[in-house]
């Protein structure tokens, strides 16, 4: 090919520029750290690490749907702990007063009952962030358990409240006051047999606080199973969690040593691209003619 | 956007968790919103960006008729005895070639251009060309190139004006279409499922987000629940205020399959990577059309070119031919002046 000092220029031009665009692309892929900034530096890879990150911020309200349930299911069993310890109390105060106890006996007793009612009534109306834990879905407004110093009677719902702890999976966090209404039952049953001081009343009373602990007992096992379950899902999300995080660094994240080795070689070429470029404008027939 | 889309459906989830609260019911409306606000900021900027392109388009036409004018003024001239002039009539047409597809026959001296069929540069007379905006049936703007003062419609097919007018009238349009679908879409289900739910004043029956949403421009949270965050249902029973099921429902769509077989996320990414995907393809077909007219622009240089080498020698030769001529003009002068001196 005839080569012309216009088709030089040119040339020089074009290839001082690519160099240069190659320079910036890597110059700028090391000091973002990332090799995919934009979609249209790699669509599948942007994709994929949209796809990562969007999970992982799922995960991550899953692993905060967790941390309220824990808190929330160890709020009821504490509760329900309190209430067991109030049930055996009635039930010492009980079995000291069966058969032929003395009937003044029987009436000093009564007001410690009564205390103990009282107390299992302000545990069923439990708060957790203002919020009843054992009126069902009815949290708010209404007190779970009303007493008026006779009966007990339950104002909550059956309602179960839930935390997602996955795309379609959903635990159980509450345990509402019904299930533990014939609690309540058993100790005004003592109650009204140390009231009418009936020995024989007393004796049924002790045999359904012994059913009603037994099941009370269940209910809180229950509440610990639910909370073993809530902190095996959250491991599992937290080893996933690990896993999508290097997932989407694989995916934009540039490879630092792969992209400086480019650089030092892209610089290499630039410097020769430059030298050359100098060397070959400075020469002209011109110079050796006279 | 993707991330607030994740973060709109998180804000559900955190309602659903807490339906009582008035710090998780502001979190979905203050969500709602910026999500809302970004589908209308995305929306603004595509259709300012489309009203920067039309003015490229209207500077190009303007370009275009001055260049066919110039041509035209030029062919009238009769430039065949002067390559001044029809160097420059070359450069001209050089020039128009960038900027949309003609045609150059040479006609004695003069030359006719025309594009796809229809007549630029006649012989003296130049006929100019103008551009026209309509809105199509979605209320999206499309331009079209006519001959001015009559219909026929100019089919640009290339150049810097066919560039324009394919960013104009279809890429933008269907980026727009597509976001109009998002987030129409996303209004429709969010207030389907919203609607049949109870709020913490016992309410039922409300939108979410404004109804009338025709598309990302007009997309916002409805004035109202704006307003006053308990009107936002989360129960889908009377009375329960613990009951979070609608605010769950909400919080499943996410992943629902709510457009054709794609949920609003992955929609939206698929959005993204087609975007992508294009700028990524006219990267590299335009790297390869540049390779392309670099090769030819040295091919040209390679002929037409002026090698200093090649005329310096060429000179050096001359000077030497001239320098033999006066040697022998020299010794023929010797000669006379010899045989003058024998007289």
């Amino acid at each position: 090919m005839r080569v012309t000092n216009s088709l030089i220029k040119d040339q020089i031009i074009n290839f001082l520029s690519a160099n240069q665009e190659r320079l910036a692309d890597v110059q700028r892929q090391i000091s973002t750290n990332k090799e995919v900034a934009v979609s249209s530096d790699d669509p599948i890879r942007f994709d994929r690490a949209g796809r990562f990150k969007s999970l992982l911020a799922k995960n991550e309200q899953y692993t905060s749907n967790i941390e309220d349930g824990i808190a929330w299911i160890v709020m009821g069993a504490e509760s329900l702990d309190v209430v067991y310890e109030a049930l055996q109390q009635a039930k010492v105060l009980a079995l000291q007063t069966r058969g032929d106890a003395e009937t003044s006996t029987r009436a000093q007793v009564i007001p410690y009952v009564n205390a103990l009612l009282e107390e299992m009534v302000l545990l069923g109306n439990s708060k957790f962030m203002g919020k009843y834990i054992f009126g069902g879905t009815i949290t708010k407004d209404t007190e779970p358990f009303a007493y008026d110093g006779v009966s007990v009677t339950y104002n909550g719902n059956d309602g179960s409240l839930t935390r997602k702890v996955g795309d379609d999976t959903y635990l159980k966090i509450n345990t509402t006051g019904s299930e533990f209404l014939n609690v309540l039952g058993a100790v005004m049953a003592l109650r009204d047999a140390l009231d009418a001081n009936d020995g024989a009343a007393m004796d049924v009373a002790i045999a359904q606080i012994d059913t009603v602990s037994t099941q009370l007992l269940n209910t809180i096992a229950r509440a610990g199973s639910m909370q073993r379950k809530f902190e095996l899902t959250r491991d599992n999300l937290e080893m996933a969690n690990v896993n999508l995080q290097s997932y989407i660094s694989q995916a934009e994240d540039v490879d630092l040593m792969e992209a400086i080795l480019q650089f030092n070689a892209q610089e290499l070429g630039y410097r020769a691209a430059l030298e050359s470029s100098s060397r070959i404008m400075n020469i002209s027939i011109l110079n050796y003619l006279r | 956007m993707g991330p607030l889309l994740d973060e709109f459906w998180s804000a559900w989830n955190s309602l659903a968790n807490d339906p009582e609260s008035s710090v998780t019911r502001t979190t979905v409306r203050d969500r709602a919103q910026t999500l809302a606000q970004s589908f209308n900021r995305v929306h603004r900027e595509f259709v300012s960006f489309q009203s920067t392109v039309s003015n490229e388009v209207d500077a190009r036409v303007g370009e275009i008729n001055n260049l066919a004018a110039q041509i035209a003024e030029l062919n009238s001239v009769n430039p065949g005895n002067n390559l001044d002039l029809e160097d420059q009539r070359d450069r001209l047409i050089d020039r128009l070639s960038e900027l949309i597809n003609i045609n150059v026959q040479r006609d004695g001296d003069s030359v006719l251009v025309s594009t796809t069929g229809l007549m630029l540069v006649s012989g003296r007379t130049s006929y100019e060309i103008s551009m026209s905006e309509t809105l199509n049936e979605e209320n999206i703007g499309q331009v079209t190139i006519v001959i001015s003062g009559t219909s026929k419609e100019v089919n640009v097919a290339s150049g810097e004006l066919g560039a324009l007018l394919t960013v104009y009238n279809d890429d933008i349009p269907s980026l727009l279409e597509r976001l109009d679908t998002l987030a129409v879409t996303i209004v429709n289900e969010v207030n389907a499922i919203h609607k049949n739910g109870f709020n913490l004043n016992g309410i039922t029956g409300l939108d979410f987000f404004t109804s009338t949403t025709q598309g990302a421009a007009t997309i916002a949270v409805d004035s109202t629940i704006a307003a006053n965050v308990d009107l936002i249902a989360s129960s889908d029973a009377l009375g329960e205020p613990g009951n979070g099921n609608i605010a769950k429902a909400l919080a499943d769509l996410a992943d629902k399959n709510v457009i054709g077989n794609q949920t609003a996320g992955e929609y939206y990414r698929a959005l993204v990577g087609t975007l992508g995907n294009r700028v990524q393809e006219t990267f590299f077909l335009g790297n390869n059309q540049k390779k392309i007219v670099e090769h030819l622009q040295m091919q040209r240089q390679s002929v037409s070119g002026v090698s200093m080498e090649e005329e310096m020698t060429h000179m050096v030769q001359l000077e030497q031919a001239f320098t033999a001529a006066s040697r022998l003009v020299s010794a023929a002068d010797e000669l006379m002046r010899t045989v003058l001196q024998l007289i």
